[in-house]
């Protein structure tokens, strides 16, 4: 090629390496995302923020049966979960009112719960721990036996049952509560979920029942392959 | 007498005249955010914009029936409480039903058969909607008062459901208390309902005992929240 180009040579040139630097650009814009959503517009964009796995637990705890008691009742219900499990909203520590049975023997708690939480690990799903608490005549407030249940794991309703009981103490302890109130209670929750080899050392009555309603929304666990129903 | 040829159709014409704006034009209608025309399967591509939808529920059902133990001629009062991100779309979030007796026979059930429809639209499922219900009969003065409470989420599974909901009535610490109540028309009541019955909060410190049995059938509906990556229901089908 001479020095001296030209115009139409030099017009050529332009033109070719213009036509050249067009292609590049195309190819590289083919391989963008916005390509195949082109083509899928039914599909949503997501991010990676929107594959972390998100549980929520919304029900009520409605009641309870089976405690031969005249006395009102009331429950505290501890909310745990695993170290990989964050709350997203801040809940409420679950305290019920006190009810007083019905000639069944059934007591109304209906009090609503929500958890939100996000996941980082299938172990230490969810948890209610239960303490259920006697309110007599005095004003006396007693606790009078535990419970645990583990929160369901699969998108939908369900009506879980969460049975209770108390520690059992020498003749002298159980002739006293049967009299008196005032049974023998545990001083940590900890056998009752936290550390399960202390429970060889303590013998247990059982008591009555706690139902609880509760309904799960699951998201993302299903994209990365864990399978819960 | 002659016919004229629009007495043959089946409504009046303008119900079913063809809208003038086509839903595939190209013009957003941006007053109404949740207007059929702004599906995301015609809107026009633009890669930059993130096709941001809300996910719309769909509640309806009815209030059947009940039982309240000896108490009769009892209304039923319903209030929908849910978080601030949730936006009413359509209906009514409170109602009130007519006063139910029971049949002169030995079943002690009410029906209002009391129907509701509402549609919400959200971004996220938190806050889920409850349907606080409040029971109330006149007194014999004929005072309107509150007498139960109960309250129960919204079910979060498309489809139909059932809810037996348990009211329960507050106690009055004393019988004095009770006597006066009585007499105004005006017995333990809360005074923050329905925020009270549907958080929990600051019910601690009070005493109640149960009140009766009432029936909800609900149907629910849901748009989007697959898209959005949550998963409602076990059934595949």
């Amino acid at each position: 090629m001479s020095n001296f180009d030209t115009k139409e040579a030099r017009d050529k040139r332009i033109k070719d390496e213009l036509e050249e630097l067009n292609n590049k650009l195309e190819l590289d814009l083919s391989r963008d995302d916005s390509e195949r959503d082109y083509q899928d517009p039914q599909r949503p964009i997501r991010t990676k923020a929107d594959f972390k796995p998100e549980a929520l637990f919304v029900g009520q705890i409605l009641g309870a049966d089976g405690f031969d008691n005249e006395d009102a009742l009331f429950l505290e219900v501890i909310f745990k979960h695993g170290e990989h499990w964050k709350l997203l909203a801040l809940p409420s520590p679950i305290q019920t009112h006190s009810c007083y049975p019905d000639e069944d023997g059934t007591y109304v708690f209906a009090h609503p719960f929500e958890f939100y939480l996000t996941s980082g690990s299938i172990h230490g799903w969810p948890k209610f721990i239960i303490k259920v608490y006697r309110l007599d005549d005095f004003g006396k407030i007693d606790a009078i036996a535990y419970g645990s249940v583990t929160l369901p794991n699969s998108a939908g309703t369900f009506e879980l049952e969460c049975s209770t009981w108390r520690p059992m103490g020498n003749c002298i302890d159980e002739s006293y509560s049967f009299f008196l109130g005032g049974p023998p209670k545990l001083t940590t929750l900890n056998p009752l979920t936290r550390d399960l080899t202390l429970r060889e050392n303590i013998s247990t009555v059982s008591s009555g029942n706690i139902h609880i309603q509760c309904d799960v929304i699951l998201k993302s666990f299903e994209d990365l392959g864990i399978k819960t129903s | 007498m002659e016919r004229s040829e629009e007495d043959l159709s089946l409504g009046s014409s303008e119900e079913y005249r063809d809208e003038e704006k086509s839903i595939f034009t190209e013009d957003m209608n941006i007053d109404n955010p949740h207007e059929y025309s702004k599906h995301e399967n015609l809107q026009t591509y633009d890669p930059k914009r993130q096709p941001h939808s809300f996910f719309y529920l769909g509640i309806s059902g009815q209030i059947d029936s009940g039982e309240f133990y000896d108490r009769d001629g009892i209304a039923i009062k319903y209030d929908i409480v849910k978080g601030n991100r949730w936006k009413l779309v359509k209906g009514e979030e409170t109602g009130i039903s007519q006063h139910g007796f029971r049949n002169q026979g030995a079943s002690k059930r009410i029906v209002w058969n009391f129907p509701f429809e509402v549609i919400y639209s959200s971004t996220n499922v938190k806050d889920w909607p409850q349907i606080v219900l409040y029971g109330s009969g006149k007194d014999f003065r004929g005072r309107e008062v509150i007498e139960f409470y109960g309250s129960v989420h919204v079910p979060t599974s498309p489809g139909r459901h059932t809810r037996y909901v348990r009211m329960f009535q507050p106690v009055t610490s004393s019988i004095f208390g009770k006597f006066l109540g009585w007499i105004k028309g005006n017995p333990a009541s809360y005074k923050d309902a329905p925020n009270l019955i549907a958080k929990g909060e600051g019910r601690e410190v009070t005493r109640v005992q149960s009140g009766g049995l009432l029936k909800i059938t609900f149907q629910i509906t849901q748009r989007n929240l697959e898209k959005y990556g949550y998963k409602t229901t076990s059934n595949d089908d």
